[in-house]
């Protein structure tokens, strides 16, 4: 089905960072806003994303923004950094989905509000900001999956009316590797630091969190526990995005109620 | 969300995450609906195994659309694979008052559904619930469904025993709501086995699973008993179900009996009748199966008894779809290409002994079966995806190599399908030795196809 050498071709297909974007993010690594600013002006595209989402619902800023320098005060040098990371993602989403039955427009809203719920849950923990990107590059995998199963779509489909097999469960078994692996890899080839690579990885689930520094266990629970609050919303549902990873309740459990507190599932 | 059938008996939605009103009507659509009715299973249920989160309203919105199959299908409903805290938050939910079923495994749903398969003569069932009604209702239907229920007068003795050797099964945690009223069945090697009860009159043929039989028949199951131990007495009505029964499976060589029927309470004229149409009658199963007719066609495999059947030009034209999806599939599988090495009609002939095998019946407009055989090293690493990894257990493969005849079936139906051709299919059969297929699709001439994958030997056959 996948080849393993399919895999290698794709992964060679994801474009590096571009220059203004590497400038944008070493300007908000030194603090500087208003050389981020002008290093993102450089890039429209980059820009036309900023304002798409500071001006979603989910950002609640009474005023549009519509001005470079304007975006980067308002959201602050951890929140920008973050948004630049789901603006990487969303440059290799595919321009249809051909496996998920989404469009683009579905899928940042569904990066909106999922980077939005996790720093509701970061400040709730009041963890370090610079965690606040790892929603934006763990939404990498729906863009992977959907590139990775396009054309397999009906053989996934018999598949699954034989079994309860996720395209990751499906994945490793064919081709010995899974969805964390390529994300991670991805995550490096855009110099992504490494604890929040790190952090992705583990909140698929897949890996024992014992071991782990306890906050870093707590964050990767409430990543994957996140994730499929998101993948339970109904048009996420139809989508098929449901299925893209295994859920691990168990390792959720020790999170449930911090992430009911933050969240207000009740 | 698509359910999964299980063994043809289960409907399973296994929904992941949080469970809600806002997603629930997600979750069933009117497409899985109709999936569901195409089927013939006893049971639709919902697998809590991977839902960390559910309310009210997302499991009565759930209820909803499963009690309109409950109506429509006379089936049992409910949810399987739940924690201790989801299984209390049941009866929270709908103050005791519940009218669905509650299972604690699939596995323990999959009994009460009488799709477990015996494998030795342990048939005990350890029991527990605190409810004295449901305790003696599972107790019943576990008896039943030919089990020996041993049930257990408080949570502390259940406990101290389900870590005993001795018990197929430990059912706790476990409520019965309405239950289908479906004959029970279970088998045991080549034999099927039914259990009835009570007065039997013309409902029987309402709550006989004809479809199953008849794909038992087809896949080559030729001992088919009926335990009557529990039966009052039965009616002309009934008497001619079972006549007509046994005149139909005459065509494919099948020998149903029933054991335990009490011949007082049952007119001689009826009795005769029946055995007039081939039907024996046994004293018990132990005497069934002691039987030296019964032990000719029980030892071996059972054999379709179809010499009259030919290759027919409709079954031949479907012949390249049922190649394609059986290559296409085990090149999915295995990522290794296939090499066709020779094609010819003629009885089922392995190239290479110790071979395994699986075959699946279908019928439609055209009736046929097709059968795989191939090496354990290929089935190992053409299953390894639905087994996980790469096992050497050969009832794992078996099932494994059933599941793989079935999604094999399973893309030819669909092919067919957008063709104009409609079929179904039946359960799948696996086979541990290439005599064992032999002897199930008997010396009728197909057509088999050869195959080499990367050096392992496949044969592809099809046969009226």
């Amino acid at each position: 089905m996948v080849t393993p050498q399919q895999i290698d071709e794709y992964l060679k297909r994801v474009p590096p960072m571009p220059k203004a974007l590497r400038e944008t993010i070493a300007a908000l690594q030194s603090g500087d806003l208003a050389a981020a600013a002008k290093a993102a002006a450089k890039d429209p595209g980059m820009i036309d994303y900023l304002k798409k989402v500071v001006n979603s619902a989910a950002y609640g800023f009474k005023a549009t923004i519509t001005d470079p320098a304007q975006i980067f005060s308002a959201l602050g040098a951890a929140r920008a950094k973050e948004l630049l990371y789901a603006y990487m993602v969303s440059r290799i989403a595919p321009e249809s989905w051909r496996y998920f039955n989404m469009d683009n427009d579905e899928f940042v809203r569904f990066q909106i509000e999922f980077m939005n719920r996790w720093e509701r849950l970061i400040a709730h923990m009041g963890a370090d900001e610079n965690f606040l990107g790892a929603a934006a590059i763990l939404s990498a995998g729906l863009v992977v999956a959907d590139a990775i199963f396009g054309d397999h779509s009906s053989d996934v489909a018999l598949l699954r009316e034989s079994g309860d097999y996720d395209l990751n469960t499906i994945l490793q078994r064919v081709s010995h590797v899974g969805f964390d692996r390529l994300v991670e890899e991805i995550a490096r080839r855009w110099d992504v630091e490494e604890p929040l690579v790190h952090l992705v990885k583990l909140s698929f689930g897949q890996m024992p969190c014992e071991g782990e520094e306890e906050r870093i266990c707590q964050l990767a629970r409430l990543l994957h526990l996140l994730l499929f609050y998101e993948l339970s919303r109904p048009k996420l549902l139809e989508a098929g995005a449901n299925a893209f990873i295994s859920f691990n309740p168990d390792f959720t459990l020790p999170v449930l109620e911090i992430f009911e507190e933050a969240i207000n599932t009740k | 969300m698509k359910p999964i059938i299980k063994k043809q008996k289960i409907a399973l939605f296994t929904p992941q995450g949080f469970l809600d009103g806002e997603n629930a009507m997600q979750l069933i659509t009117l497409q899985d609906i109709s999936a569901v009715r195409s089927t013939s299973v006893s049971m639709v249920l919902v697998s809590l195994k991977k839902v960390v989160f559910f309310n009210k309203n997302g499991i009565k919105i759930l209820l909803d659309t499963l009690r309109k199959l409950q109506k429509q299908m006379r089936i049992t409903i409910g949810f399987c694979d739940y924690t201790k805290k989801q299984y209390d938050a049941f009866f929270h939910f709908f103050e005791n008052e519940i009218t669905f079923s509650l299972f604690k495994t699939i596995d323990i749903a999959m009994l009460f559904a009488g799709g477990m398969q015996s494998k030795n003569e342990n048939e005990n069932v350890l029991l527990y619930n605190p409810d004295s009604t449901q305790r003696s209702m599972q107790a019943i239907e576990i008896y039943d469904r030919g089990y020996n229920p041993v049930v257990m007068p408080n949570a502390e003795e259940f406990f101290k025993r389900s870590g005993e050797d001795g018990f197929i099964f430990a059912v706790d945690m476990t409520y019965l709501g309405l239950l289908s009223n479906h004959i029970a069945a279970k088998t045991k090697s080549n034999c099927v086995i039914y259990y009835l009860k009570g007065f039997l009159d013309g409902t029987v043929s309402e709550q006989f699973d004809i479809a199953y039989h008849r794909n038992c028949l087809k896949v080559g199951f030729s001992l088919f008993m009926f335990d009557a131990t529990r039966v009052s007495s039965l009616n002309i009505h009934a008497a001619n179900f079972f006549s007509r029964l046994s005149t139909a499976g005459a065509e494919y060589g099948a020998l149903i009996a029933i054991a335990g029927l009490d011949m007082e309470k049952v007119p001689k004229t009826f009795v005769e009748e029946l055995e007039d149409s081939g039907i024996m009658f046994f004293d018990s199963e132990v005497d069934f199966f002691a039987d030296e007719t019964v032990k000719s066609m029980h030892g071996g495999a059972a054999a379709m008894k179809k010499e009259s059947r030919n290759l027919t030009k409709p079954i031949v034209a479907s012949l390249p779809l049922f190649v394609s999806s059986a290559m296409e599939t085990l090149q999915m599988m295995t990522n290794m290409f296939a090499l066709k090495k020779g094609m010819k009609i003629q009885p089922f002939t392995p190239v290479v002994d110790e071979m395994m095998g699986a075959s699946i019946a279908f019928y439609g407009d055209i009736d046929g079966m097709i059968s795989l055989s191939m090496p354990k090293e290929l089935v190992k690493k053409t299953c390894a995806l639905l087994v996980g990894e790469e096992s050497d257990d050969s009832d794992i493969l078996a099932d494994a190599l059933s599941e793989l005849v079935n999604i094999v079936a399973g893309k030819a139906k669909t092919l067919l399908q957008n063709e104009g051709t409609q079929i179904s299919i039946t359960l799948p059969r696996s086979y541990t030795s290439t005599e064992e297929l032999a002897a199930t699709v008997g010396g009728v001439k197909g057509v088999q196809v050869n195959f080499s994958f990367e050096d392992y030997p496949f044969t592809f056959y099809l046969n009226p």
